[in-house]
């Protein structure tokens, strides 16, 4: 059945590609019959073509009637043959388009003038059909190489924070190759914020692209220190990409169909160009820190708490209190954040790069490696190489063309296994020294968990990923297109946890035995066809593009989890097979599939008026029988108001659009086989015997989720373009929730799949502005600003109260809030933590967590700013947002009750000499522990983490060399995360857990030579 | 001329192709491969090797991480520290919390043996289900396979009864009925353990299913119900089941102590098979407790434990491991000795010595001292202490059982609490346990379970 369905698939492909190939040909000889026609009447004409600052290289040149055509040389020069009366059209992108009808002669000079407005000329990529910018009835949000090159990162993602409005970015953390989190206007979805659920549709070069975090559900192994959540796309190198556009409202992401829902981003790398062939070579250097350290207790302090809390317990030291019973040096002090993430990284990054071609064949390729250090005190650290291929090919007559890129990367990443933040944020301060006089790790007679003895154990890891699309577009006839779109993609990553014996302390005379090897292997393959036609007509004021396509995708994916314990010697501890203990903890392999139909259609009546459908038919293996198919659909309308004609009277108005759109996009976001009843094979056996247990509460009858999105905007122009702005209000609402219903163990699960009836709006308003403030000759200054106002509610959700959910969401707030206690105060007399009781019942128990918080940002935006003199410029970038988030009281506990040390705000502990403290008293045993407990789920738990960062700033100077050929030198200098505002107490207000490392402050030197 | 003609041929083409593919077959389009982590529910039951496997997976659930699971998470540890059987040296939040008998209704700990039991316990019911509906497998293998689950589920209810009192009880996997459970009062709670354990023993026999005796066999039910007709205060039948145990002599105390938890022990009921059975991985119970120096989760025999050793004890000097951190003396757990190598120890959950016991107490509490020290002598004798008067009171009988029950039984199973419990003398926790109190008999039902459910309501008084 399933060959059977293979070889059809198969058959329909082949059918398609021979008839664009068998039709390539014939269409060729047509061409030929026609230059034959002409033949004996022609003339060699030569000629040089210009702008106002000199020759033109790769001007297009045509002879209109017979499609024979050329392209200027590098030094402006044309050849070709013309016959009188016929026309010859120059033409070049940036420039208006010359015609000249020949008569006679054979040396031509010909100027071409700039085009005056390039705002008019801006096309943006959607994904399935490019559409002018002022021509869009979408949002789409775009960000190119420009602003990309600018910025010392190693993730695209990074390229987003700040620049785009109702995109919100937050860095997982400082240690390269991590994760990053990335939310559209807000989560449309329940569910565990980490779970994937609003994560993004990412589409490269036409190719869909991993969108859920790497690293995670395959034995977690980089869990502390990456979280298990490596971002899939730090195997792009930012510095390949030419833009990124994000498909926002439903007008952009329905043609997406089920994919669209959580908005879709597209990334478009570099292309070649028409130009002489030119090389870049390009280094640059980076160098980062932690911005700034908690500020935690020194050891007076730190000691003078601990005696107290044994002594308000009325206990003696106990023999494990090194810290205080005389073991250690109560004198000692280090700061362990220095010691322990203090140092410098370096980064490096060198790429070479060779671009070139005409209009009609061109090519682009760049190398690149960089390499970097972390801020823990090893030198291991993170490598990534890679490579960008691409060739396009253009027929002379314009009717075929072939497109074509390779992307392909290896990463690795050598690392503690825990990030070291947590352990130099809780150390004793008079904890032994780190080394002893030998230079031997010191375990101070086996009392000192040294933290460099885990360094002897690291986390590795290494990713291949290959990205490979190809299109091949026909013109059948004039004005119809069809196309093929190919794409495969294949990431690989491979996990190791090495922890040779020798962390353990050699008091104990452990041998390799005691040697472990973890490692994890994830691989997915992705394969897609999406044959397309396209058909444009426009007739007097009327233009018609429409589209119809086919999309079939399939996804296999593979993992597997061994670990090995016992090795003769740990030469060997990289090879499993070499242990004398192998376990396999899982292997598994699933597919996904997916097929769809979908189609467009866009009016245009006299460029004013503009309507833009969508739909999509989509079929997932997801789901049920019954219920593998959706539907989706979008309508868009945009009105350019500016071309009416009481508009053109203004002068100061240059343009003016007003656009809305409705649609419904969906998700099918439920993981495979889920509708399946099935038992799963456990990881772990018995008697050595399989065991299967039941997977999940079955429930095979749920369909896809449902975003619905509306949105009305406006795009104005003032000034001859001098200033721009949009403004934007959308209403986005999820219904049909894949989630999982939480139920109470007693049910044998936590929670069933279905389609909650629960729904979400997310709404907001966009603000941005564009000004051009000065522009001379020699200076310009340009400011960017935008604002988000991102709303999230739950409307409506029938049953929340009778339901078990009610304990975690509130109708008519936020999805992501959490409900509290609320935190009174400490009662000055008894040193006792106070909160409020809602239900009067005398006593605080779980029932009195109904204060409700949220964690969602309120706004968020950035302002940049380019100046530029001459050769010089300078870029700078600020990011704000306002937001709550947990502070330092949600993870210390009470005062002294352990061995950990204390941020130097919680010496503010109640004692009789301080009763209007902030802490409860500094006790051992604390027979008041559940109040602690209570105070870390409380409002105290939460402060504002709102923030203002000088993200980026750059400076460069770009030096034109003639003489020596090169075309141009950039020197450049440049900082990320520079400067922070905020009145956050913890180490940094941008962070997803804690005790990880905190986004770094970078400073970077680069050149980039062009020649 | 003719190659327009071609073109709207082609067109036509390319037309029937897009129709072709967006009408026929479009559900066989996403047909996908059938996972190879899972199978059809209806697959495992109609074949006997599935049907084995999912049996397999209720021991697993059992011995890995149920609350009776040997390690730092379940009871057999946690209600040693609870009560006065070991002094807590850890650093762990949910161990100090136990220790300290300071914990409220989200402790992780006992949110935990909650929740895995109940969701074992939907494994068990889904497989009593899947066998007896089952046609492929004969009905003597049926009634084996029920009278192993049948056992299982007794043993859950049995040890929620005795740690939350009233629970929700349920024999279904119907989620729309278990989801609002109301709780069944503890005594209807135990009726139901008496009957499932009847039909168990009625199912099965007395031979093992392997040499390692890591299945049930029906003198585990029969041990069970002796614990059940104790709580229901039925000392009679109690008795005569546990004298017909040891009279049958199929289980024998070990006369060398430093053979009692090997795995070929003549003594051992039911032991667990480890997690990779040829890993020779170290049991739970050695890794826990024996250390050289303090971790986050060390513990010791508490000086009061200690203190009632005698000094010819030879539990002393065979289950307990002196050692020396920082000056001063301390006696770790040492029944399971292999921390590496682990060639001769599984996890043993039940031993003939708990029928002694049990049978001592069951017959004090008839009124029956001078057989119940009796039978509480034959022990001590292979412990290598001299007989007690068969003339105490019953008061001291019961405190001479209780105390035998410990330093036999510390750190296995949270006897010490249930033994105490059971005696109605958990009262006397309070000398050695400052913050212990009356209530502190009951475990409280997780408020995450209560908040999503509100029948759950009211919670075990005190918390």
């Amino acid at each position: 059945m399933k060959l059977n369905y293979t070889i059809k698939i198969g058959y329909r492909m082949a059918l398609f590609l021979s008839i664009l190939l068998t039709y390539n040909t014939h269409a060729v000889n047509f061409d030929a019959n026609l230059t034959d026609f002409d033949q004996n009447k022609k003339n060699k004409v030569t000629g040089l073509v210009k702008d106002n600052y000199g020759a033109l290289p790769g001007v297009h040149v045509i002879v209109k009637q017979t499609n024979v055509a050329t392209s200027t040389d590098l030094d402006g020069k044309f050849t070709i043959e013309v016959a009188k009366g016929q026309t010859l059209v120059f033409s070049m992108i940036g420039f208006e388009d010359k015609t000249i009808t020949y008569q006679s002669g054979n040396n031509f000079n010909i100027v071409l003038n700039q085009k005056t407005s390039t705002l008019d000329e801006i096309v943006v990529n959607a994904g399935y059909y490019s559409v002018k910018d002022r021509e869009r009835t979408g949002s789409i949000a775009r960000v190119t190489a420009k602003d990309i090159e600018l910025q010392p990162i190693n993730n695209p993602l990074q390229a987003l924070q700040g620049r785009t409005p109702g995109v919100s970015i937050t860095e997982h953390s400082g240690v390269p190759g991590g994760g990053i989190d990335i939310e559209i206007r807000g989560q449309n979805f329940m569910g565990l914020q980490n779970s994937g659920r609003n994560n993004p549709f990412y589409i490269i070069d036409g190719v869909p692209f991993l969108s859920d975090a790497l690293g995670t559900n395959n034995g977690n192994l980089s869990y502390e220190i990456l979280q298990a959540k490596i971002s899939p796309l730090n195997a792009i190198n930012p510095s390949d990409i030419e833009s990124i556009e994000i498909l926002k409202d439903a007008d952009a992401t329905a043609i997406y169909g089920s994919r669209g829902a959580n908005g879709v981003v597209l990334i478009t790398t570099k292309k070649g160009t028409q130009s002489k062939t030119s090389f870049t070579i390009s280094s640059t250097t980076s160098f980062s820190k932690v911005p700034k350290f908690l500020d935690m207790m020194n050891t007076q302090q730190y000691i003078k708490m601990r005696e107290e809390a044994y002594l308000n317990a009325n206990a003696s030291f106990p023999a494990n209190a090194y810290d205080i019973n005389g073991v250690w040096d109560k004198n000692r002090y280090t700061n362990w954040q220095k010691e322990l993430i203090g140092d410098t990284a370096t980064a490096q990054e060198t790429s070479l790069g060779i671009r070139g071609g005409n209009e009609f064949s061109n090519f682009n390729i760049n190398y690149s490696h960089s390499e970097s250090t972390t801020v823990f005190p090893t030198d291991k650290g993170y490598k990534r190489n890679s490579a960008l291929m691409s060739y396009n090919y253009m027929s002379k007559n314009r009717k075929l063309s072939v497109n074509s890129s390779t992307l392909y990367s290896n990463q690795s990443n050598n690392l503690p296994t825990a990030d070291l933040t947590k352990q130099s944020l809780t150390l004793a301060p008079n904890a032994p020294s780190l080394y002893d006089k030998n230079g031997e790790i010191n375990w101070q007679d086996g009392t000192f968990r040294n933290p460099m003895a885990n360094l002897k154990s690291s986390y590795e890891n290494k990713t291949s990923t290959i990205i490979l699309n190809s299109s091949i577009s026909y013109t059948l006839i004039k004005n119809l297109n069809a196309k093929i779109n190919i794409g495969y993609t294949n990431n690989h990553l491979e996990e190791r946890v090495l922890i040779p014996h020798t962390i353990f302390n050699p008091a104990a005379n452990l041998t390799s035995e005691r040697s472990e090897s973890n490692l994890s292997n994830q691989k997915s393959q992705s394969f897609i066809i999406e044959p397309q036609l396209a058909y444009n007509l426009s007739f007097k004021k009327h233009s018609l593009n429409t589209l119809i396509g086919f999309s079939y995708q399939q996804n296999d994916n593979e993992s597997d989890q061994i670990r090995a314990k016992n090795f003769s010697s740990n030469a060997f501890i990289k090879n499993i097979g070499a242990a004398k203990e192998q376990l396999i903890v899982s292997t598994g392999k699933n597919q996904y599939k997916y097929a769809s139909v979908f189609a467009r259609i866009n009016y245009m009546y006299a460029q004013k008026y503009i309507v833009n459908l969508t739909a999509r038919r989509d079929g997932s293996s997801r789901f049920g029988d019954d219920y593998k198919f959706g539907n989706f659909g979008a309508i868009g309308a945009a009105w350019i108001f500016s071309k009416e004609n009481f508009a053109k009277n203004i002068s100061w108005l240059s343009f003016g659009k007003l656009r809305t759109s409705y649609g419904i996009t969906g998700s099918d976001n439920i993981g495979d086989y889920a509708y399946l009843d099935t038992y799963t094979i456990n990881r772990y056996q018995y008697n050595d015997q399989v065991t299967l247990s039941p997977t999940a509460l079955y429930n095979p009858k749920f369909k896809w989720e449902n975003t619905t999105k509306f949105e009305i905007a406006t795009e104005l122009s003032f000034f001859n373009d001098r200033l721009s702005s949009s403004i934007a209000y959308y209403n986005n609402r999820s219904s049909d929730q894949l989630i999982g219903t939480t139920l109470p163990s007693t049910t044998g699960f936590n929670s069933i799949s279905g389609n909650s009836p629960a729904v979400v709006e997310n709404k907001g308003w966009e603000f941005s502005i564009f000004s051009q403030n000065i522009k001379t000759k020699n200076f310009s200054w340009t400011t960017d600003f935008n604002l988000s106002f991102p709303k999230n509610e739950l409307v409506s959700y029938p049953g929340l109260e009778q339901g078990t959910e009610s304990s975690k969401y509130v109708i008519g707030k936020p999805i992501q809030i959490i409900k509290m206690y609320k935190y009174q105060g400490l009662d000055p007399k008894t040193g006792e933590f106070t909160f409020y009781d809602y239900n009067g019942d005398g006593k605080i128990t779980s029932l009195d967590k109904e204060h409700t918080v949220s964690l969602a940002p309120k706004f968020h935006g950035g302002l940049h700013n380019t100046i530029s003199y001459k050769n010089l410029s300078l870029d700078f970038l600020f990011y704000f947002v306002k937001k709550d988030n947990y502070n330092i009281n949600k993870y210390y506990n009470s005062p002294g009750a352990a061995m950990l040390n204390l941020p130097s705000a919680m010496n503010d502990y109640h004692s009789s000499s301080n009763p209007n403290a902030t802490y409860m008293p500094a006790i051992y045993n604390n027979p008041k522990n559940s109040l602690q407990i209570n105070y870390t789920e409380s409002d105290a738990t939460i402060s504002d983490a709102s923030y203002i960062r000088l993200k980026n700033v750059a400076l460069s100077y770009v030096m034109k060399i003639p003489k020596i050929k090169v075309e141009s030198l950039r020197l450049s200098l440049q900082g990320q995360n520079l400067w922070t505002i905020t009145s956050y107490k913890g180490m940094d207000p941008e962070f997803v857990s804690f005790g990880y490392l905190p986004p770094l402050r970078t400073i970077s030197f680069s050149a980039q030579l062009t020649f | 001329m003719k190659t327009y003609i071609l073109t709207y041929k082609t067109l036509i083409s390319l037309y029937l192709f897009l129709l072709v593919i967006s009408t026929s077959s479009c559900t066989k389009l996403v047909d996908i491969d059938s996972s190879t982590t899972q199978i059809d529910k209806t697959d495992v039951y109609n074949d006997l090797s599935t049907t084995k496997a999912a049996l397999n997976n209720l021991y697993l659930n059992l011995s890995n991480n149920s609350l009776l699971n040997k390690s730092g998470s379940g009871i057999s540890f946690n209600l040693s520290i609870y009560t006065d059987a070991l002094d807590y040296y850890g650093t762990n939040i949910s161990g100090s919390e136990m220790y300290l008998n300071t914990f409220s209704d989200n402790n992780s700990q006992s949110t935990s043996w909650w929740n895995t039991s109940y969701q074992h316990l939907y494994a068990i019911n889904d497989f009593i289900q899947g066998v007896t509906n089952t046609d492929a497998i004969s009905i003597e293998l049926k009634q084996k396979m029920l009278g192993e689950a049948l056992t299982l589920r007794a043993l859950y209810y049995h040890y929620l009864a005795q740690l939350y009192g009233d629970i929700p009880y349920t024999t279904s996997t119907n989620y729309l009925e278990n989801k609002n459970i109301s709780k069944t009062t503890y005594l209807d709670v135990l009726t139901k353990i008496e009957l499932d354990l009847n039909q168990a023993i009625e199912y099965l026999d007395y031979t093992y299913t392997n040499k390692d005796k890591f299945y049930i066999n029906k003198t585990v039910p029969e041990l069970l119900l002796i614990e059940n007709y104790i709580l229901q205060k039925k000392y009679q039948e109690a008795e005569e089941l546990a004298s017909s145990i040891i009279d049958r002599q199929q289980y024998k105390i070990e006369d060398d102590l430093l053979n009692t938890f090997k795995k070929e022990a003549t003594s051992t009921i039911w032991q667990f098979s480890p997690l990779f059975l040829t890993a020779n991985s170290a049991t739970p119970e050695a890794t826990l407790y024996i250390f050289s120096n303090f971790t986050t989760s060390s513990s010791v025999l508490s000086k009061k434990v200690l203190s009632l050793f005698d000094d010819n004890d030879k539990r002393k000097q065979h289950w307990l491991n002196k050692i020396i951190i920082n000056d001063q003396t301390f006696y770790q757990v040492y029944k399971y000795k292999n921390k590496t190598n682990n060639l001769d120890e599984f996890s043993i959950l039940y031993r003939i010595e708990q029928i002694y016991i049990d049978l001592a107490f069951a017959l004090t509490m008839q009124e029956k001292q001078e057989q119940a020290l009796t039978v509480l002598n034959q022990l001590r004798q292979k412990r290598g202490l001299s007989d007690l008067s068969l003339t105490l009171s019953k008061q001291e009988t019961i405190n001479a059982i209780l105390e035998e029950d410990l330093k036999e039984f510390y750190t296995e199973n949270g006897r010490r609490f249930f033994s105490l419990k059971r005696a109605g003398k958990l009262n006397e926790l309070t000398q050695s346990k400052p913050n212990f109190r009356p209530y502190h008999d009951l475990f409280p039902i997780p408020s995450s379970q209560i908040q999503i459910n509100k029948n759950l309501l009211p919670n075990n008084p005190g918390y």
